[in-house]
């Protein structure tokens, strides 16, 4: 539907976009004392909602979110509504508490957190295991990312763009963005695109239905039923997607992996709060922020449904370029055009968004746990920038390589990504909660947690069911069971004292309260 | 690191309204007014006592700095790095020199 040079003049335009503000943050901080490092820094509240959320969307909100409301229905969307708020649990039992000490302790990966609970022998392999998968979760995310994008574009341009053309350019432009300005222009760019694509999200949605259903949904919902009967309302979904096993594993993974464990996220919710109002507005206002925005997607899930109801599965992540190309541009070429760009900027801009993040997450690990602590090589701040930017280019070149193979489905690349990450999940709680926790368990408690992700996906089969579910309950039994084998009484107390004092220095607690 | 009452309350309610949402066989498959009262009823539940539990800690946990304090805090952290940085390149400076 783009013809060649309107989808150039588009890439242009983002890249310079981008490009112009990582240049610009680069610029400030060279002129401000301590404004932050490459791969960490202090945001203010909406910064850190709005890059919170921006690397949430990443390419569900443009592909495999609509797509996947399209497959699930309406089980599939409140399976995701529902479970949101508990949010506020993990953040007020979890990630505000690693926040308070991390104002003393300076993290920058997620690892390092683990690293100080658990010290003494065996610390250096869990920094390479946690590291590793981190990692290791990075690469089929920036991937899945970039071949999403380049997917779309192949799409938008009815096939006269070429797919590696498209993953080369927006790649490299990727790679030279984060290099350039680092934490600090990832989140300011995640909150100028996020806000932007939410509207961009919300105006397809409305455009759909009107030009569909008249702006009504209730005629949306009534076609689906006359046509389809009553499935897409009822489980386990209009294509059998959402039996009551997929009800718990999917929203369960979200929880953990989503919300808290992929790496850039745990770094955002963890580690870069300016203040407690920040971290409490985090867990505040993120829950409905995430409604408005899948709510978004799902109008446009359905209306599809309701007008378009046999896409296949494998095309159903491209349902919005189907509906602009197939319904809009007929009714209004000029504003299917306006559409299909702002649809493309928008896949561009999310998917970035996540991607870069994940990047600056990869390379501060491959930086931070590996060269400077498991090699031990010392270097000065100056040149571990350097060195993080020429790492960042690395990681990034490999993700950009792997995305010219691209995989069937998105969803799954971006859920196996999530699911690696839970088991690591009970490892830090227990180590928070419980003294008697120790690093000889929770070495063992990666590799078993990995070995768990490794049968439920390869042996079992169930990966796309229960994703990290079960390698996560794995990990947690012998999380404990080592413990309690191999506890001697370890010097951890620093790490514990340390953590009340900084709970103390944030917190006054009702002496009322028991 | 103790646990309140109010805290454990929040948890065992929290995980309790998890295990009933995904409790199997219910609502059952293809029926879809199940599936809606289903969804929308654990869909107040969940919302309702988690922003209510959320207030309540909020309550009882009150912040001990205000935002300012804690901007200055931060500064001096930035400041300390700064000068970190600034020492780091002076000392490297010298060893050149030294070469």
């Amino acid at each position: 539907m783009l013809s060649f040079s309107e989808f150039w003049i588009t890439v242009a335009c983002y890249i310079v976009f981008i490009l112009g503000i990582g240049a610009y943050v680069n610029y400030r901080n060279s002129k401000k004392v301590g404004a932050g490092g490459l791969f960490a820094s202090k945001l203010n509240w909406p910064q850190a909602i709005m890059t919170y959320i921006a690397s949430l969307m990443s390419v569900w909100l443009f592909f495999a979110g609509p797509g996947g409301y399209y497959k699930g229905g309406f089980v599939y969307w409140m399976s995701e509504m529902t479970w949101l708020p508990m949010y506020m649990i993990l953040a007020h039992f979890v990630t505000n508490k690693v926040w308070a000490l991390s104002r003393k302790r300076a993290y920058v990966t997620p690892t390092d957190f683990y690293c100080d609970r658990f010290q003494g022998k065996g610390v250096a392999l869990l920094r390479v295991l946690v590291g590793l998968v981190f990692l290791i979760s990075a690469f089929p995310y920036v991937t899945s990312v970039i071949a999403a994008i380049a997917q779309g574009a192949v799409r938008v341009s009815d096939g006269s763009i070429n797919y590696g053309m498209v993953c080369l350019i927006i790649g490299i432009a990727m790679v030279v963005f984060t290099t350039l300005g680092g934490f600090k222009s990832v989140a300011l760019t995640d909150t100028i695109q996020g806000i932007v694509y939410m509207i961009v999200i919300w105006l397809i949605a409305f455009v759909a239905l009107w030009i569909g259903f008249k702006g009504s949904l209730s005629d949306c919902v009534k076609a689906i039923v006359d046509n389809e009967g009553t499935a897409f309302f009822s489980y386990p979904g209009p294509r059998g997607w959402v039996p009551y096993g997929y009800r718990f594993g999917y929203p369960f993974a979200l929880l953990i992996g989503y919300s808290v464990m992929l790496p850039h996220i745990f770094v955002r919710a963890c580690y870069s709060g300016r203040d407690l109002n920040t971290q409490r507005k985090l867990a505040l206002h993120t829950p409905w922020i995430r409604v408005f925005v899948w709510t978004g997607c799902f109008i446009v899930g359905i209306v599809c449904f309701g007008m378009l109801p046999n896409i296949a599965t494998e095309d159903a992540e491209y349902i919005i370029p189907f509906l602009i190309e197939g319904n809009i541009f007929p009714n209004n070429p000029i504003f299917a055009h306006v559409l299909m760009i702002a649809f493309f900027c928008g896949a561009c801009g999310v998917g970035l968004s996540t991607a870069d993040s994940y990047l600056l997450s990869a390379a501060s690990i491959v930086m931070d746990d590996f060269i400077v602590n498991i090699f031990g090589i010392k270097m000065t701040q100056k040149r571990r920038t350097l060195v993080g930017r020429i790492v960042i280019l690395l990681v990034g070149l490999i993700g950009v390589l792997m995305a010219l193979d691209p995989p069937d489905l998105i969803a799954d690349m971006i859920m196996f990504s999530i699911g690696m990450t839970m088991p690591l999940f009970p490892i830090m709680v227990i180590g928070m909660y419980w003294k008697k926790a120790t690093t000889t368990a929770a070495w063992i408690s990666v590799v078993t947690g990995m070995l768990g992700i490794w049968w439920t996906y390869m042996v079992w089969g169930q990966g796309g069911t229960y994703y990290g579910a079960v390698a996560m309950l794995i990990s947690t039994v012998t999380m404990v069971v080592v413990s309690l084998l191999t506890y001697k009484k370890e010097s951890n107390e620093k790490f514990f004292t340390d953590m009340q004092a900084g709970i103390n220095e944030i917190y006054v607690i009702d002496p009322a309260a028991k | 690191m103790k646990l309140l009452k109010v805290e454990k309350w929040w948890l065992i309610v929290g995980i309790l309204t998890f295990i009933g949402y995904n409790i199997p066989g219910l609502p059952a498959y293809g029926d879809v007014k199940g599936a809606i009262i289903w969804n929308i009823g654990f869909f107040a539940i969940f919302w309702i006592t988690n922003y209510a539990f959320n207030a309540k800690i909020c309550k009882i946990y009150k912040p001990r700095k205000t935002t300012e304090e804690f901007l200055a805090e931060n500064a001096a952290a930035d400041r300390a790095t700064a000068e970190l940085i600034a020492a780091e390149e002076a000392a490297e400076k010298a060893a050149k020199g030294r070469n």
